[in-house]
């Protein structure tokens, strides 16, 4: 093996280590470390710290930004309607439920008006539901752009929620719409469908989206680093949401089941009610409704920031602990 | 950088020289810089894979018991780990350009990306002096996207603000040479146009460590030489310059140090001369075997027993004029002998981009190859329907896109078609044009593409016949340059007795010229008034 190209001239200026490291024969890791340390060399693929990490994402929030909506943006691009459909898909959604459940379907389900909780309770956890999934994807499916450039990988993940949010802008104004002509199916059905107005703490709907979009957050960054390298997850996940929309009550209250007086009933209706996603469900619907069976209850808000906060948090320290695995496989 | 070394490079024979770059291309030898401090120590890199869905199995002679137990562990739990990468160490300085060079396979392209912090290395460290920046054919972009955004995207990326990135637009266009095509989604391109596009994004900045992998190889012979302009430049201000490639001529061009990388081992590691000619010596060694016997020789054996990742790579498969044949059975025997699903599947995901640029489009026509092949050599009945087959599939999405084109998006979706098709076969189109003007009527308008697209988009019509000779170096060298039609048939009936490859690409030019001009016109005209 031929030595390494060193000239005359660069043989005077290095040191001794150096001349070392010119040598043919490898160095040791312990040599390299100290060659390293010498010149300043950073060691590459290493996480940073949590306030370095921090920093860095912040520089690229307009890379997420951009990043987002232009996801976002080519989502429906490939049609001929193109972004129309980002209102349509809601709308035909939504048109599909006031069929069924405000025509077909006989069932009251123990609400006063069953469209407007079906319309609401359908969209708010297909936003969560969205999170779960795409999350999983987030490392996996971006894998070419992590593979060539370098930069936080938390990006990946936000850049997701932020997609879907945009997605849901014009989805929140049909369920607006939906919900409130809803009301006015029963004269036209032999339905009891209470008329839902327009209250002032429809105005409350920005910070309940500003919320849920906290707790999105981190269910993507979790999501993302336990998904990541596990195609398998993908084939179940479907399973898993489906059964949490049904133990969710989007479809009917799901505590009406869970009426015993005994201590596990109590336990498991505590639980069935106050887990994140019944949270937000009722939260929207409280807002929303004014329905007599879900009475405005201030600490609901309380319950929903200190869900969102608690997973925010909790699933960014899981996903960047990970940091420097991400992009292996 | 034409500077006090003005020799060029010593060429072997003729079938030495690589086509990547043009021979008028080759700059003199790389300026030596002036030694600095060490930028980059890579200590022991390990690279391993891990690969779903696919097992080797082994073992001829075994039980029908283990025969079928082999056969379910392929499809039902099956991780491969390939090891890519094996224990690679070296200190790279500042003012050093290194070369990186073996054979397919040999883990040059994944080295570098651990390098530059984009694959974790399973064992080892490296240790960077500043940011690192992979400058290739390999970044990503969002396919429905404009160029336009797609920019700015990759500028926001690379950690530039939304207002630097948007700046940068134009000259990137420019430079990229995209046209108006820059306000098309990015699936309307032709690879050889994203992959340019992608080059010049990823030269947006400036970076300390700069790795070049096969940028080289990309666009046409203009765009080549406005590219190795461009990595001069910046190497110029990066203090440390890695190159990948498969064209030894440009790392002797470029490089001061060559590092030769053996499956996944450092083989041999020093002054470019030194290292370049054992490798030639090497590779030579490889050919000879390969075209005495027809036998793998040492390199295919131990393709084959390795991991046979990078056999479809194979750039210089095409690039070697005489050796078609020769070479093309010495990479794709052993290859198939030791790839049982997981080098495929390894190929496809990880170095992505370049196969489409050199051996996806390679491979595909290897695999027409045989059926348009027979086809014709059976009879000229045969031939009609491969073209007929051709045209039925852009005529029968026509109906369905049809009634939006005419609507919305008038230029994006016939350039689609046009596109798809002309990447498809361009090598062929891209003779038509150059070489073999007389014979296809006409070198300037594109004999495929103009009679169908001209009623529907007039701006996308003029590029068209440019954008393949892109692809010019992509293959097939024995671009011979027949002036007549006899001369052309002569050498045509020659090439596809030595190399077996040639009558695809040389004969039906003329058939699907004129097969499409009246057909495919015809009925649509009809369909569009009526």
């Amino acid at each position: 093996m031929p030595g390494r190209p060193g000239t005359k001239e660069n043989e005077e200026s290095v040191t001794v280590t150096e001349n070392r490291a010119a040598a043919s024969e490898p160095l040791s890791s312990a040599e390299a470390r100290a060659l390293a340390q010498q010149h300043g060399l950073e060691e590459a693929g290493v996480r940073p710290r949590m306030g370095t990490y921090l920093k860095q994402l912040w520089a690229r929030r307009d890379f997420i930004r951009v990043f987002s909506t232009s996801k976002a943006y080519a989502k429906h691009q490939g049609s001929f309607l193109g972004q129309m459909w980002a209102t349509l898909n809601p709308t035909l959604n939504a048109i599909i439920y006031t069929l069924i459940f405000g025509f077909i379907l006989g069932a009251d389900r123990g609400v006063e008006n069953v469209v407007a909780f079906i319309v609401i309770g359908v969209f708010i956890f297909r936003l969560m539901d969205n999170a779960i999934s795409s999350g999983a994807r987030a490392i996996d499916g971006n894998m070419q752009l992590v593979r060539s450039l370098r930069f936080p990988r938390a990006v990946l993940p936000l850049a997701n929620v932020i997609t879907s949010l945009t997605l849901f802008i014009p989805t929140v104004g049909v369920m607006c719409l939906f919900t409130l002509a809803s009301g006015y199916l029963g004269y036209v059905t032999d339905k009891d469908l209470k008329v839902i107005t327009l209250t002032w703490h429809w105005l409350e709907i920005v910070p309940a989206l500003a919320l849920v979009t906290l707790l999105n957050t981190g269910i993507s960054f979790f999501m993302a680093r336990y998904g990541y390298g596990k195609p398998d997850l993908l084939q179940v996940l479907p399973f898993i949401t489906r059964l949490l929309m049904y133990g969710s009550g989007v479809l009917f209250p799901i505590t009406r089941f869970v009426d015993g007086t005994d201590q596990t009933s109590t336990i498991v209706r505590a639980i069935l009610e106050y887990q994140p996603v019944a949270v937000f469900l009722r939260l929207f619907r409280m807002i929303m409704m004014d329905d007599a069976t879900i009475p405005y209850d201030p600490w609901l808000w309380a319950w929903a920031g200190g869900w969102a906060l608690f997973i925010l948090v909790g699933g960014f320290i899981y996903f960047w602990a990970a940091e420097e695995r991400y992009g292996r496989d | 950088m034409t500077d006090n070394v003005p020799s060029r490079s010593p060429k072997g024979e003729p079938e030495e020289i690589d086509f990547e770059i043009d021979a008028e291309d080759l700059p003199d030898r790389a300026v030596r810089t002036e030694l600095g401090a060490p930028s980059v120590i890579v200590d022991d890199v390990h690279v391993t894979y891990r690969v779903f869905g696919g097992k080797p199995v082994s073992g001829a002679n075994r039980s029908l018991f283990n025969r079928m137990v082999g056969r379910a562990r392929q499809s039902v739990g099956a991780i491969t780990e390939v090891r890519a990468v094996r224990g690679v160490s070296f200190v790279a300085r500042h003012g050093e350009a290194i070369g990186i060079v073996g054979t397919n396979g040999s883990g040059k392209s994944t080295l570098l990306r651990a390098v530059a912090g984009l694959h974790p290395p399973s064992k080892g460290r490296v240790y960077l002096s500043g940011e690192p920046s992979l400058l290739g054919v390999n970044a990503a972009l969002l396919k429905d996207l404009s160029g336009e955004r797609n920019i700015t995207i990759g500028g926001l990326a690379l950690g530039m603000s939304e207002a630097e990135a948007r700046a940068k637009v134009p000259e990137i266009v420019d430079f990229a040479d995209l046209g108006d095509f820059v306000y098309l989604p990015m699936n309307a391109y032709s690879s050889g146009m994203a992959a340019r596009l992608r080059f010049a994004i990823s030269t947006i900045v400036t970076p300390d460590i700069l790795m070049v992998d096969e940028a080289l190889a990309t666009g046409d012979a203009a765009f080549r030489k406005k590219s190795k302009e461009r990595i001069e430049k910046i190497r110029e201000e990066a203090g440390t310059v890695f190159l990948v490639s498969h064209s030894i001529a440009s790392v002797r061009a470029m490089c001061t140090r060559v590092i030769w990388l053996d499956q996944g081992q450092v083989r041999m590691d020093g002054d470019v001369d030194t290292v370049c000619d054992e490798y030639q010596k090497y590779i030579k060694g490889k050919n000879g075997q390969a075209k005495a016997g027809g036998k793998i020789g040492p390199g295919g054996r131990r393709k084959g027993g390795g991991k046979g990742r990078g056999a479809g790579k194979g750039k210089q498969n095409g690039k070697r004029p005489v050796k078609v044949a020769g070479q093309h059975k010495q990479h794709a025997r052993p290859a198939e002998a030791g790839r049982p699903a997981t080098g495929a599947l390894r190929r496809v995901t990880q170095e992505d981009l370049r196969p489409v640029t050199g051996s996806l489009r390679q491979v595909s026509q290897d695999q027409v190859r045989p059926a348009t092949g027979t086809l014709r050599s059976v009879n000229t009945e045969g031939r009609p329907a491969t073209g007929s087959l051709r045209r039925v599939s852009p005529e029968s999405s026509r109906p369905a896109t049809g009634a939006l084109r005419r609507v919305t998006e008038d230029d994006a979706r016939p350039s689609t078609g046009t596109l798809r098709r002309l990447t498809w076969e361009d090598v062929r189109s891209d003779r038509a044009s150059g070489g073999y003007s007389d014979r296809t009527g006409g070198g300037d308008t594109d004999p495929l593409a103009a009679p169908e697209t001209r009623p529907v988009v007039e701006p996308a019509v003029p590029r068209v016949p440019r954008w393949p000779s892109s692809t010019s170096e992509t293959g097939f060298p024995d671009l011979g340059r027949p002036l007549s039609r006899s001369e052309a048939a002569l050498g045509r009936s020659r090439r596809s007795w030595v190399g077996q490859r040639k009558p695809r690409s040389a004969e039906p030019a003329p058939d699907t010229e004129a097969i499409p001009v009246i057909r495919v016109t015809d009925p649509r005209d009809r369909t569009d008034e009526g």
